[in-house]
């Protein structure tokens, strides 16, 4: 007894050692690669210097020039359409189908799941290969909105189950006294347990909204108008290189404006993102 | 009056069934139909050819790099995401000060599309002036080849992929570990167990649920796995280090062979669905939410 | 804070300079879009030239991005304050061919649209015919090569051709000794790249690309005087690849001797460029003249040179290929006809196009603009006869285009990845049998 009580304090300071260097290696590590992308786009097309170190000269006009320029205008125009229709849809459509789930017969339930897992699992590439012609004949290509639906479907499985959980949680006696009340199912489920999954509802549009804001795929091959372009597809564009034009610098500056509302949104939001990763995992 | 509500309930999960089964089953079954013809994927004229695409994946060595390369992605990338993660979810779980700001620095390059953070890990790979050899010529030694076989990119992509990706998984097993009653730990350690014992026969055991949730999920993701490796490693060299998904999308809209494609996609779709199946039993036999 | 103010004041100056530029350009454009409307609108009289497009626009599909769309961008900007009509670009850089292709199944295609090499093989049923329109009676032999279809129709306004050879790094040869300008045959270039290697550089910074495998396979298997000459069986569809062996040999012994970078597999384009410039490397094999220009963007002090593509053997034909540069056609069912005729004239003018050929590197190809043309790509090209005086260079127009069917460069592509990648016998082998097999696949007899 005597012995543990003796030598545990002296191990605990050993590990307190141990965690701020931990805490910087980690800290430096993760931080890296976003070092070196601002370190990128402060340079001088000329400018093949060790990227390790700033360079000597900081170009901050590249973002000068970026901002000038219309595209990343027009990315973050389309981005923010298509997010919002994105979760949107995805919200209000797997909302529903998570109150269906959760109040409706159960075998209809279980047949669901049955196909739920296979449905997830299916690769974005299927989708694309099985409609990309119908949808090049129908002219939805370039529409944001037929893309946001097609994104939707993608998330709609998963998100309606965890809305089924959350709403297994919620007394029925809940939808029976608003049923006595005289409101349809369309009411009772907007107006009474909707508003009691805000929170969940928050934490699901940020996520659907990052996950839409930067998907790649699908925009990919879907967006082939230059004014349609997401901002993901904007920086893309200025990575590649055709008829031998080359600017890192100005491209690495178009891609850390483009990831700075994520940034700026992750920072802002950090604790609920966490928490809301945390809370679905616990609920599951 | 119950039969009628659950019409009625029924009636409200009608949006999502369409949507599903149109943007879901529908293009399934197109690309099923799609493998059966020799077609470019635009012009009005699509021969049926049977079985023939079928045929000649099989003998396609690139669709077997693709297929080995996709599963090792899907089960290496899950693999070493979830020791990182948890081995980081220890870490975190201390008490100290500023563990929030190394919370939210692991977590930040997974909001970050996949595709720019390959981009920007390109520089780090790259052999000559590449971030990593001038490091290693720093130290005085001989700078690597990192993407010089098919293997050894896909290794690095698998590698780079969980390394960013890990703070996700890091969350799952810290909502684990904050979810063990510490009265649990409390009596180990007063029946003397060290903190290694205590670990691995009272803290790991617990954490199963959130072990069983993060493989579904990370298994689900790194099958899908396109982003990262078009800008990482591009697939290459020659093939190499490509996805089913990035094969996929080369031959439809690189060599127009949109039949061919679409036949690739299926047996893709069959994998999936051999690979899914003992999962989803496992998982409704233990009443596990993911 | 210094530079800054530099910076800025340049920014000013070259705005101001811009502005001057367009008006004084104004004046021309009114006297052409008189002629213009002669060609294209002989209905409508002469007077109006100014807004006479007003409410119209145009869709233009174009595949610029950098320095080339900000040209391409003025351009239309010009255009549109001089006939009020509005243009819209859709710039789709690298997936430019893919795109076109589903909007040409959905035949839904915009009303101009650059060709990028196709306008025969692939855009013809799509296009406009043009050959009435005044550019056409201007174009040079060497364009007409490229452009012209067999019953004698013209389906583009082509302002430039794309010119394609070897890129060389001067200062990088004088150092190792060697004299580029000697070379004639690729045995001889193995030779100068021992040379260049012997002396501590890399002597080819190529990356995998279809450009290497297929661009210059003429000086093999096409030209006067080459190991091989295939061009009949190619064209009707027979030819069994083994002759492509010859090329497949010579990049086998430059892999083998170690003339390309170590990672040369996984190099991407930029990074390429980059080491070239930094004086690396000597040769680039299969680049445009436009590369001059980026090389000289990333290194001003530098000294390259374009070069053609040696002969197979002593005797045969060095060769520069070139196809369709800045080319643009107009959509058959486009609803704007009228104005986009007005828009290529416009584009065909000696002002208009030289500005946009200073953009783009490119070489002229219309007599009027080749007298007062200028342009960096014109000038690389000139030297580059000058360098290569007493050369027996041949002018073809660029080998796929010529003699493989439509959807061939992935696949030439691929092989060259393939051989990068196994460069052994066997791995020669495997080369063939793919480039026979997808050439069976894509091959359709016309």
């Amino acid at each position: 007894m005597k012995d543990t009580a003796i030598s545990t304090p002296k191990k605990r300071k050993k590990i307190r050692i141990w965690i701020p260097i931990l805490c910087v290696i980690i800290f430096f590590l993760f931080v890296w690669p976003f070092y070196e992308l601002i370190n990128m786009s402060l340079r001088d097309i000329t400018d093949y210097t060790s990227r390790l170190t700033l360079p000597e000269i900081m170009h901050w006009e590249n973002y000068l020039e970026v901002i000038k320029q219309s595209d990343i205008w027009i990315g973050f125009k389309n981005s923010v359409i298509y997010t919002g229709a994105t979760i949107f849809l995805e919200i209000t459509i797997a909302s529903m189908a998570g109150y269906s789930l959760s109040r409706g017969s159960k075998k209809t339930t279980r047949t669901v799941r049955a196909v739920q897992m296979l449905i997830i699992m299916v690769p974005g590439i299927i989708t694309l290969v099985g409609t990309y012609s119908l949808m090049v004949t129908l002219g939805l290509t370039n529409s944001l909105i037929a893309l946001a639906f097609l994104t939707a479907a993608g998330g709609i499985p998963s998100c309606s189950f965890i809305y089924m959980n959350f709403i297994n949680s919620i007394p029925t006696q809940l939808d029976e006294a608003a049923r006595i009340d005289g409101a349809g199912i369309f009411k009772t489920f907007f107006k009474i347990i909707l508003p009691q999954l805000t929170p969940l509802t928050v934490t699901r549009a940020i996520m659907i909204g990052i996950g839409a804001w930067n998907n790649y795929l699908l925009p990919l091959y879907l967006l082939n108008d230059s004014r349609k372009r997401t901002v993901i597809l904007v920086i893309r564009s200025a990575f590649s290189i055709n008829g031998g034009d080359r600017n890192i610098a100005m491209a690495c500056a178009t891609c850390t404006i483009g990831i700075l509302p994520v940034i700026v949104v992750y920072l802002l939001l950090q604790k609920k993102i966490i928490a809301s990763q945390i809370g679905s995992a616990v609920k599951g | 009056m119950q039969k009628k509500l659950d019409r009625k309930y029924l009636l409200f999960m009608l949006p999502a069934i369409i949507m599903v089964v149109a943007l879901r089953f529908f293009p399934i079954g197109n690309a099923l139909r799609m493998g059966f013809f020799d077609w470019n994927g635009y012009s009005q004229d699509m021969n049926f050819i049977g079985l023939d695409n079928f045929k000649e994946v099989l003998g396609d060595s690139y669709f077997w790099i693709a297929l080995r390369n996709t599963l090792i992605y899907a089960f290496g990338i899950t693999i070493v995401k979830n020791i990182l993660g948890l081995a980081l979810a220890f870490f975190v779980n201390n008490k100290f000060r500023g563990r929030s700001v190394i919370r939210a620095t692991i977590y930040l390059p997974v909001m970050i599309s996949g595709f720019i953070m390959g981009q920007i890990m390109y520089y780090f790979y790259q052999y000559n002036g590449g971030i990593f050899n001038e490091i290693l010529i720093k130290l005085g030694m001989e700078p690597v080849y990192w993407m010089e076989t098919g293997l050894g990119a896909t290794i690095i992509v698998l590698l780079t992929t969980s390394f960013l990706h890990c703070g996700s998984t890091m969350l799952l097993y810290l909502a684990g570990l904050q979810n063990i009653p510490h009265e649990l730990l409390e009596s180990a350690r007063l029946d003397g167990a060290s903190k290694w014992k205590e670990t691995l026969h009272i803290t790991l055991p617990l954490l199963q649920p959130s072990m069983i949730t993060s493989v579904v999920l990370n298994l689900i993701a790194s099958f899908k796995i396109y982003d990262i490796i078009t800008s990482l490693s591009g697939g290459g060299p020659d093939g190499g280090s490509t996805s089913l998904t990035l094969l996929i999308s080369r031959y439809y809209f690189g060599y127009n062979r949109a039949g061919y494609a679409a036949a690739i996609a299926m047996l893709f779709f069959f994998v999936i669905i051999i690979i899914s199946m003992p999962i989803n039993k496992w998982l409704s036999s233990r009443k596990v939410e993911y | 804070m210094k530079k800054f103010l530099v910076c800025i004041l340049c920014l000013v100056m070259a705005l101001s300079v811009v502005a001057c530029g367009g008006e004084s350009e104004t004046k021309s454009e009114g006297e052409n879009a008189g002629t213009a409307q002669e060609g294209g609108k002989p209905s409508q009289a002469g007077s109006d030239t100014v807004n006479s497009l007003a409410g119209v626009t145009l869709e233009v599909a174009v595949n610029y991005t950098g320095d080339s769309l900000t040209a391409f961008q003025q351009i239309c900007s010009a255009f549109e304050s001089v006939y009020g009509a509005t243009i819209v670009i859709d710039n789709y850089g690298s997936d430019y061919s893919s795109t076109m292709i589903n909007r040409m199944a959905a035949n839904n295609l915009p009303d101009v649209f650059v060709t990028a090499g196709w306008s025969l093989r692939r855009y013809k049923d799509y296009s406009l015919d043009l050959s009435d329109q005044e550019y056409c009676k201007d174009y040079d032999e060497s364009a007409l090569g490229v452009i012209q279809d067999t019953d004698g129709k013209i389906y583009v306004c082509m302002v430039s051709n794309g010119v394609n050879g070897n890129v060389v790094n001067l200062s990088v040869c004088e150092a190792a000794g060697v004299d580029p300008f000697a070379i004639t045959t690729w045995d001889e270039f193995l030779d100068a790249c021992a040379k260049i290697k012997a002396a501590g550089f890399t002597p080819i910074a190529s990356n995998p690309d279809a450009g290497l495998t297929s661009n210059l396979a003429g000086t093999f298997l096409t030209y006067k005087g080459e190991v091989a000459n295939v061009g009949e069986a190619l064209k009707n569809g027979t030819w069994d690849w083994e002759e492509y062996m010859y090329l497949l040999k010579f990049y086998q012994t430059a892999l083998k001797s170690e003339y390309f970078f170590k990672d040369a597999r996984s190099i991407n384009t930029n990074d390429m460029y980059e080491r070239m410039a930094a004086g690396q490397a000597a040769f680039i094999i299969s680049e445009n003249t436009a590369s001059i220009a980026t090389l000289y963007s990333l290194n001003p002090n530098g000294n390259f040179t374009f070069a053609p593509f040696p002969a197979s053997k002593a005797g045969g034909e060095e060769a520069v290929v070139s196809g369709e540069g800045d080319a643009f056609s107009i959509w058959k069912d486009s609803k704007n006809i009228d104005a986009a005729k007005v828009f290529l004239n416009y584009l065909a003018t000696p002002e208009v196009s030289l500005k946009l050929l200073d953009a783009t590197s490119r070489v002229s190809c219309q007599k009027a603009t080749m007298a007062v043309d200028e342009t960096p790509g014109t000038k690389a090209l000139a030297v580059m006869q000058n360098n290569y005086k007493g050369h027996n260079i041949g002018y073809y127009n660029i080998w796929d285009r010529e003699y493989l069917p439509s959807g061939m460069w992935a696949y030439m592509g691929t092989a060259c990845n393939k051989l990068f990648a196994d460069y052994t016998d066997s791995g020669l082998r495997a080369v063939i049998d793919f480039l026979r097999d997808g050439y069976k696949n894509v091959y359709v007899a016309e």
